[in-house]
């Protein structure tokens, strides 16, 4: 059709600019931006007067109790949740990894905590583990296991078991998709030969099933711990980081900093502290990722 | 044999009672909504001793309920449709030119690093930008945002399932004298409706779910999306459970019947995304 020219193919950068151009604009020049602003005291009511202070807000970060106390559960909060998700990922995936009739619909039922939005997840929980009129609460009741309500919201410590249970109850469904979809990729062959050699339901499982779907396991949690870490609206729909800030993770306080306390260069200084955390664990990832391979 | 058969039955009770105890949230909630509102508090029991669609009348006839429908459908189908255009537009480019170009490599790796910064980090500056050019309160604004944030996902999953071509698809097309986009728009998409349906009900699922932004961004009543409405309601009629229920069930319509039409696709979609990595 046209003279064929050796030059620059220019037709995959056309084809990406759109994207490249968006995300350009609305992840990394903000993303920039928010790091700059981590140096200066931008008030949220004035937001054009950045006056850069340095290293400040670090210095006033590393003495701020209330950070130190929404790190710490942010981790907690992340890591049980995100381990806890698996575990009961890959006892749905294993049992579902065999011919099952109604296959399409089991899934489609199991995905629902997943796709239902967070605001009407946290809404029926609320209802169900209401004090007076929650049916939880009664049901325990009437099994005469308790006599006062427990206060799952109320209560600092049943508040931060409730919170990871819904992260959990929301989540799982993905990692159990992914493990699935991992599970039945295994070959055969590998289940047949080892019965023949008179191997055990235990001794298939942590020999053949857990090595090969080892590599997709771990970057599902790195990807759920990475989400877990950064997401707000599971807490902020049910405590709004309460009772006595004992749910409230990084990204809450950083939010509440920002736009109830109006000081965005702060709120920045939380944001960038938590990337440095993220990155630490990406790193640490990408460790183990590479002795791997050279094994 | 008999064992066997023991153990699958057992097997299929177990998957049953999970099953039941995980999605009970969501049937109570669909059943507590048909409670009239004098009983949801006094009846203790699971079912209604009367099943009435006064909370639903009630939602649709005396809330703004309709107006947050219509926004949240807005900015979803419209999200929906850009997003994945573009990002099938880049995750074609990057399939092809993702192990050729260093370019490309490094784009590839910047999607998947993209997911680690912390979303507070982009929306403070968002803020102050979209305050000073006096865009908030938009649903245009919600779209740019959404759009955005949902394309490397998008890009990720697209660029693995064009990968998965054979060779052929294109080297026919060049005998053909296409050029490189009459090959994309006229070969490899229509063949590409699974990978673009999977983009497609990824995108829509988060952008009607999303609340944190549309919180951030959105504060005139007319121009709240579904969940922003719902939480509305809670701090409104803050006991009225029955309502409560009843919106909530409205919320999740459409997403339900997306997931019966399309839960092949999402299972394709989440798999490819995270078994490729």
């Amino acid at each position: 059709m046209k003279n064929k020219k050796r030059k620059t193919d220019f037709f995959p950068y056309l084809m990406s600019l759109p994207a490249i151009a968006a995300i350009s604009s609305v992840c990394l020049y903000p993303l920039l931006q928010g790091i700059y602003l981590s140096f200066t005291t931008t008030k949220l009511t004035s937001p054009d007067v950045m006056k850069f202070v340095g290293l400040n807000n670090f210095v006033r970060l590393l003495s701020d109790k209330s950070f130190w106390s929404a790190l710490w559960f942010t981790i907690v909060y992340t890591f049980v949740s995100t381990i806890m998700a698996y575990l009961m990922g890959l006892a749905v995936a294993l049992m579902m990894n065999r011919e099952i009739r109604g296959k399409n619909i089991v899934r489609a039922l199991l995905l629902i905590p997943w796709v239902v939005p967070a605001v009407v997840g946290t809404t029926s929980w609320t209802w169900m583990l209401n004090d007076q009129t929650g049916i939880v609460n009664n049901l325990l009741k009437q099994l005469g296991l308790i006599d006062k309500s427990i206060l799952f919201l109320a209560n600092p410590v049943m508040a931060k078991v409730t919170v990871i249970a819904f992260c959990v109850w929301k989540t799982f469904p993905f990692m159990a998709l992914v493990i699935l979809a991992s599970l039945q990729s295994i070959n055969a062959e590998y289940y047949d030969a080892s019965k023949i050699d008179g191997a055990g339901a235990l001794q298939r499982f942590f020999y053949i099933t857990m090595p090969m779907i080892r590599r997709e396991s771990l970057l599902a949690v790195v990807l759920m711990v990475m989400w877990n870490f950064n997401r707000m609206d599971f807490i902020y729909l049910m405590t709004q980081g309460g009772p006595v800030n004992s749910t409230r993770v990084m990204s809450i306080y950083s939010y509440y900093t920002a736009f109830f306390r109006g000081s965005i260069g702060y709120a920045s200084t939380i944001s960038v502290a938590m990337m440095v955390f993220m990155s630490g664990f990406l790193l640490l990832y990408f460790r183990i990722k590479k002795n791997e391979v050279d094994e | 044999m008999k064992r066997k058969l023991l153990y699958r039955i057992l097997l299929d009770l177990l998957l049953a009672a999970l099953l039941m105890i995980l999605l009970f949230p969501v049937v109570y909630m669909i059943i507590s909504s048909f409670k009239s509102s004098g009983e949801i508090i006094m009846n203790r029991d699971f079912l209604p001793r009367k099943w009435t669609v006064e909370n639903y009348v009630w939602i649709l006839l005396k809330t703004n309920f309709g107006t947050y429908s219509v926004n949240s459908l807005y900015v979803a189908v419209v999200v929906t449709a850009i997003t994945t255009t573009i990002a099938a537009m880049a995750g074609y480019a990057l399939a092809l030119y993702r192990n050729k170009s260093r370019f490309f490599g490094l784009f590839s790796k910047l999607l998947l690093l993209l997911q680690m910064f912390p979303g507070m980090l982009m929306v403070i500056p968002l803020y102050r930008s979209f305050s000073v050019m006096s865009m908030l309160n938009s649903r245009n604004t919600l779209i740019v945002l959404y759009g955005t944030f949902s394309l490397p996902f998008g890009i990720w999953l697209l660029s693995g399932f064009f990968e998965g071509f054979p060779k052929e698809v294109e080297e026919s097309g060049r005998i053909d004298g296409c050029t490189k986009f009459q090959i994309f728009t006229r070969l490899v998409l229509p063949i590409s409706s699974p990978g673009l349906a999977s983009a497609a009900i990824f995108t829509f699922i988060n952008a009607w779910n999303e609340y944190m932004i549309a919180n951030i961004f959105i504060q005139s009543d007319m121009k709240k999306t579904l969940p922003l409405g719902l939480t509305n309601f809670i701090l409104q009629f803050g006991s009225e459970w029955g309502n409560l229920m009843a919106a909530s069930t409205i919320t999740i319509i459409p997403v339900s019947i997306f997931l019966v039409f399309t839960q092949k696709y999402i299972v394709q979609g989440l798999t490819a995304g995270a078994v490729k990595g």
